[in-house]
């Protein structure tokens, strides 16, 4: 065999955009992945490829992990199908080289960053972005850094592709004792998952300067919380957790005092509610970001300098909003962990996030959880049904903002529920939507109780309850059930109405569903969509990011009765197998 | 050049002293004008002898000139070591022999003796290229005025012992050959010999010694009476090779932009715009890098060209105006048949187009004949220079160089094609060569075919070469284009060949059609996001996907995405959805997702092909009005509106517009009036 011959059994093809595919079914892909994460992002993981995706920034993180640019092409080219086109090689020695040439330490009073030669050194002194956050230069090539600083000239240094190695170590939070529990408070054995280990030990690092700071991605239901608590075991210090509201927060107690050492009155809560202040703390996004007006600055943000937080823990991290990415960016002398089903940001910003939280540490496909059992497998199934000939006209005079509503809020979806309920009788089951008076009025129709923004934490605590137990097996939820709500036994979601194409709000929706289950283990997502409609076009979008995580959907076409086939009602549906 | 300027008695006087003579010394005295001056030691210890014998005169300086009685030694020099033709033995260097060095009415009269009707330098060249040339010379009987009979005796007897021996003659044995005559016949009637283009004066011992001046034919003519018949082109071993029907996937590509938009192309001549080429580059299929690099013709424009030409006679694609006064190019009624053949009928519809079938029963008598089947001809929309557009065997059309009959030419190309066969690859220009030296239709005992329009290659090379170019056009220009070969390259860089069924189909040494079929099975995966990853290469399944997917990239990789858009056109060009799945079915690794059919589906089913016509309608203003002009035009009008009335027919009838008129309404055709 030459150089240049094929060779079938790999599973990579790298091509001259930098993407990576690795064919799944390759006798050689576990190992190939392996290496791959290394270096590279994980894009997409639809069933039998996978892209990844090698980024200047993706080649820093691994230098800062300890892999050489060299090590880089040797991996790509060992596992390549094709030889690797030779500007790809030159690329990820290029960007590698850059990697170290600027480093980041502690000195007293500050930070200092030190160039390898003068001409980089100059270079960097005058980029736009990157001079106004440099302090007095100290000489040809090193120049002091304030410790506010640190994150924003890291954020800087990056855009400017100079990025620095941050040797500048943590400050050590205050000492907290907490430990995993072997058994649970209600009696349960409980340890790390594997992969959930594999987490924790990327994030520590064994305690060295290159971890400490990162970003953990998995599958809703797969146990982010549980790989939080585990960070916070190995650093035992005091730990500020962010969260997406009160439910997640009031989740997150629950959590860790179910499984680690922790008492009550180690744990305080931040919130609209309540303004407590302990070794771990648990606070929301809003009321960090919570101002009396416009012009007023944002009272709550000093919660991070109350305490000696050794760790500060970012729930649903793709949801950090931007006024936090600012105070984060001084908080760089601090650990970080971020954990997320999916960092994707409709604003664009991820790679905001792994600047300032830190790497990605671990992103597992997640059919790859689905196939080891740790989350439930899923059904998709995307029901097109029609509109009713008396909305077509309006429809067609609509402006687009409208259309999308006529099609979202088509009455023929309400026979379509119907019948699913039918075919998943006795199973939880949740139906979200995105307009209020559409769930609404489904759940009047349907006579089940529904969850909104108005409904009040209490209420909706009772109801997440007895849908726990059983008691409601039905529950329509508008978007506020998107994010951070556990709700073990949802094994069925109807997902009748969407915002536009939001790739995000399809993954969480599709995550209440994706806790183990007993039994089969099996869970079901039908998404309704009228056909030949502007709805249809954004479903397709959704559903494209569904598919780039592995998941196969069915569509089925639903149809309207006609003359020969009256059956029921007008707006009654039958659904064609 | 006057040739009669140039004395060789000189030059032969003198040659035992110029051969005594370094070589460094006769290469700098060779290149001496006679008013020349040169530093005298460059001659070194030559120069004494230079003087001695009135080579060259010395001043008290450093400097020496050519001697007054040398002029003539320098001027015959001069001609031999300037125009060195023969060190490269080409017909450009002929060319460039004959433009410099001959005078206007000294090419005439070659031209004249040639009988070259039409002047140009690449004519004479050829003719006097060939061995044909001097054999004709030595049967004149009058040179005009320039020479003396008994001075054309004396060089038609040079040319016959240089005919004779096929060797060069030095200089020095031209007197004892030429005994007979005084010295000066003897030198004039060389001159005239050197002026007929007959022979040509050179150092036998090359350029690097200058001792040896001699006499010689042409060097390439003698060459090919002395070399052994050419053998049967042997076997070779390919290192690379390749076989597609390129013509007819680049047509699909043409025929599938064009039917997602109007191709526009320039009014003068009939082709593509170049950035309307550019634009089009992308969906061709690409060929191996070695191939491209061999092979002139084969750039992605002249690749464009062929295809919309092709079509275009086909009669699948038509031009249509366009708004701004513009030409463009549109899929045909027939377009949309032919593409929904599918990849391996459209090929034979294109094969079958050309092939004239077993035994030739269809062939038209004469292949200059306008009587071809639907009169069709590759010309008709104009056509561009680079294309080698002399080939048109089973095409039908306009040939070019040879006169004949179809049936004997067609026979004559069968039987080279089917020396070579399929089994074995075959060096092209050995192929080239042997079938042009042993089984040339022109030459063969008795000539089957004989040259239209170049005759000035009526010469045993020339009908060779004409041979040698017919064969590598229609090899490279007709069979490669549509599989009929499959080409390869060897280790040396030569390019092989050998035939394929669909060569020995198109031929017609055999009535069935048999495709080759890729195993090219399992190389894709067709991802539920609507990518299409190829895992290997597979130009087959790649040139067959571009036909309803987009283009991402090219070889391996994500090299499509299935789009509602993609399938629109696909459907719109005749593509159906059958097709579309099986074609993804039987390339895929794994079976092609669910969501993805049914998308596919549901595209295809949409696409509706609507049909235009052009109509009058007449606004009527009330329903009253447009009831009596329903009542006026009976079967002429109908309503499509309350108060709106078509015409059908696009035009107002007289009998319509007076029976209109009887009932009181005055019809207006469109634009007043």
């Amino acid at each position: 065999m030459t150089p240049n011959s094929p060779r079938p059994d790999n599973p990579l093809i790298v091509q001259s955009d930098l993407s990576v595919l690795v064919e799944v079914a390759s006798p050689r892909y576990a190992e190939a992945r392996d290496a791959l994460v290394g270096f590279a992002e994980l894009v997409k993981s639809p069933e039998h490829i996978h892209t990844y995706r090698i980024t200047p920034l993706s080649i820093w993180n691994a230098r800062a992990a300890g892999l050489t640019p060299e090590a880089i092409v040797e991996a790509l080219t060992g596992y390549a199908k094709y030889p690797v086109p030779e500007h790809v090689a030159q690329q990820v020695l290029a960007f590698g080289s850059r990697y170290g040439r600027l480093r980041l330490s502690a000195r007293d009073n500050g930070l200092l960053l030190e160039c390898d030669d003068e001409a980089l050194a100059e270079e960097i002194a005058r980029h736009r972005e990157v001079a106004p956050v440099l302090g007095e230069r100290l000489s040809p090539c090193t120049f002091a850094v304030t410790t506010g600083n640190r994150g924003v000239l890291k954020q800087a240094l990056v855009k400017a592709g100079w990025p620095a190695e941050d040797l500048a170590g943590y400050v050590e939070g205050e000492a907290l004792a907490v430990a995993l529990r072997s058994e649970t408070r209600s009696g349960e054995t409980f340890s790390l998952r594997p992969y959930q280990r594999d987490a924790v030990a990327a994030f520590h690092a064994e305690g060295e300067a290159r971890g400490g700071s990162g970003v953990v991605v998995l599958p809703c239901g797969a146990g982010k919380t549980v790989v939080g608590m585990g960070c916070m075991a190995e650093l035992e210090t005091s730990t500020l957790i962010l969260t997406t509201g009160v439910t997640a927060t009031r989740q997150w107690v629950r959590e860790l005092l179910e499984r680690t050492t922790l008492r009550p009155e180690d744990i305080g809560e931040y919130t609209g509610e309540s303004k407590d202040i302990r070794p771990v703390t648990i606070a929301t996004y809003q009321i960090l970001t919570h101002r009396p007006s416009k012009e007023a600055s944002f009272t709550h943000l000093d919660l991070f300098d109350t305490r000696a937080w050794g760790l500060i823990i970012y729930d649903e991290v793709h949801l950090l909003p931007a006024p936090v990415f600012r105070i984060t960016a001084s908080l760089q002398a601090r650990r970080r962990l971020g954990l997320t089903a999916t960092l994707v940001r409709e604003d664009g910003r991820e790679d905001d996030v792994f600047a300032l939280i830190g790497p990605k540490k671990l992103d597992l496909p997640w059919k790859v959880l689905e196939r080891q059992g740790w989350i439930a497998s899923a059904e998709c199934v995307e029901v097109r049904l029609p509109l009713p000939p008396e909305l077509r006209m309006p429809y067609a005079v609509a402006d687009p903002r409208r259309r999308f509503r006529i099609a979202a809020e088509n009455p023929a979806k309400a026979a379509v529920i119907r019948e699913v309920l039918a075919q998943h009788p006795d199973e939880p089951t949740l139906i979200m939507a995105t307009y209020v008076d559409q769930i609404r009025s489904l759940a009047r129709e349907l006579e089940v109780p529904v969850i909104t923004g108005t409904t009040s934490q209490r209420r909706r605590e009772t109801l997440y309850e007895r849908f726990r137990n059983g008691e409601v097996p039905v529950l329509a939820i508008s978007k506020v059930g998107n994010f951070a709500v556990d709700l073990p036994d949802a094994s069925v979601a109807i997902q009748v109405s969407g915002t536009f194409g939001s790739r995000q709000e399809e993954a969480q929706r599709l995550g209440r569903l994706l806790r183990p289950k007993s039994g089969s283990n099996q869970a079901h997502f039908y998404t309704l969509v009228s056909r030949d409609t502007v709805e249809q076009e954004f479903a397709l979008q959704r559903q494209r990011f569904l598919c780039e995580q592995g998941y196969g959907y069915r569509i089925v076409d639903g149809a309207l009765p006609t003359d020969a086939e009256p059956e029921a009602r007008p707006g009654n549906l039958r659904l064609l197998r | 050049m006057l040739f009669e300027d140039l004395d060789w008695s000189d030059l032969y006087r003198r040659l035992p002293v110029w051969q005594m003579l370094s070589p460094v010394s006769r290469k700098t005295f060779a290149s001496l004008r006679p008013s020349d001056k040169v530093v005298a030691s460059r001659f070194g210890e030559d120069l004494g002898t230079l003087v001695r014998h009135e080579f060259l005169v010395t001043t008290q300086g450093k400097n020496a000139f050519v001697h007054p009685k040398a002029h003539p030694l320098v001027r015959a020099l001069r001609f031999m070591v300037r125009n060195p033709v023969l060190e490269k033995n080409t017909q450009s260097a002929l060319v460039l022999y004959n433009t410099e060095l001959l005078v206007a009415w000294e090419r005439q009269d070659i031209a004249s003796a040639a009988k070259i009707h039409t002047y140009s330098h690449e004519a004479l060249a050829a003719k006097v290229s060939s061995i044909d040339w001097p054999r004709s010379f030595v049967k004149k009987k009058v040179l005009g005025d320039r020479a003396s009979e008994r001075t054309l005796r004396a060089a038609q007897r040079l040319t016959v012992e240089l005919l004779e021996t096929l060797s060069p003659m030095r200089l020095g044995e031209i007197p004892g050959r030429l005994d007979d005559l005084d010295p000066e016949e003897r030198w004039t009637a060389v001159n005239v010999a050197i002026a007929n283009l007959v022979v040509f004066p050179v150092f036998l011992d090359g350029s690097s010694s200058l001792a040896e001046p001699g006499l010689t034919l042409w060097p390439p003519a003698v060459q090919r009476q002395l070399a052994p018949p050419p053998d049967p082109p042997p076997e070779r071993v390919a290192a690379q090779s390749w076989a597609g029907p390129v013509l007819v996937r680049d047509a699909g590509a043409v025929l599938m932009a064009a039917a997602a938009e109007p191709l526009r192309i320039r009014k003068n001549d009939g082709a593509l715009y170049a950035k309307t080429a550019e634009e089009l580059e992308s969906a061709l299929i690409p060929l191996p890098a070695w191939l491209i690099q061999a092979i002139e013709g084969l750039t992605p424009h002249v690749r464009l060209e062929r295809a919309r030409a092709l079509l275009y006679n086909l009669d699948l694609l038509k031009g249509r105006r366009l708004s701004g006064g513009r030409i463009g190019l549109v899929p045909s009624e027939d377009a949309s048949e032919w593409f929904a053949l599918g990849p391996g009928r459209q090929l034979r519809f294109i094969v079958d187009q050309w092939r004239l079938g077993e035994g030739f029963a269809d062939a038209p008598e004469d292949l200059d004949s306008e009587d071809l089947a639907g009169g069709r001809s590759a010309s008709r929309f104009g056509f561009h220079e680079e294309l080698d557009d002399s080939v048109h065997y089973f095409d039908l059309g306009y040939t070019g160089r040879l006169r004949g009959s179809v049936r004997d030419l067609a026979s004559a190309i069968r039987s080279a094609v089917e020396r070579v066969g399929t089994e074995h690859f075959v060096r092209l220009d050995d192929f080239l060569e042997y079938e042009a030296s042993q089984h040339n239709p022109l030459e063969e005992p008795e000539p089957r075919l004989e040259l239209a329009w170049s005759w000035h290659h009526d010469t045993p090379e020339g009908r060779c070469l004409i041979w040698e170019r017919e064969l590598h056009a229609f090899v490279l220009n007709r069979l490669m284009m549509v599989g009929g070969i499959r080409i390869g390259i060897d280790d040396e860089g030569d390019l092989l060949f050998k035939l394929t069924p669909v060569g020995r189909y198109l031929v017609g040494l055999t009535d069935v059609l048999e495709l080759e079929r890729p195993d090219e099975a399992g190389r894709v995966v067709v991802q539920p996001d609507f990518d299409v990853v190829f895992l290997g290469p597979a130009p087959e399944t790649e040139a067959a996907i571009s036909r309803f997917a987009e283009r991402r990239g090219h070889g391996v990789g994500i090299l499509f995405r299935l789009t509602r858009t993609a399938a629109y056109t696909a459907a719109a060009a005749g593509v159906r959805v059958e097709e579309v799945l099986e074609t993804l079915e039987a390339a895929s690794a794994q079976p092609v997702p669910e969501n993805v059919k049914h998308e596919i589906r549901a595209w295809f089913g949409r696409a509706r092909r609507l049909q235009v016509r052009r109509t009058l309608v007449v606004e009527c203003e009330s329903a009253e009005v447009a009831g009596r002009l329903l009542a006026a035009g009976g079967k002429e009008v109908r309503l499509i509106g309350e108060t709106v009335v078509e015409i059908p027919k696009g035009k107002i009838g007289r009998a319509l517009a007076k029976r209109a008129a009887a009932k009181g309404l005055f019809l207006a055709p469109p634009g007043g009036g």
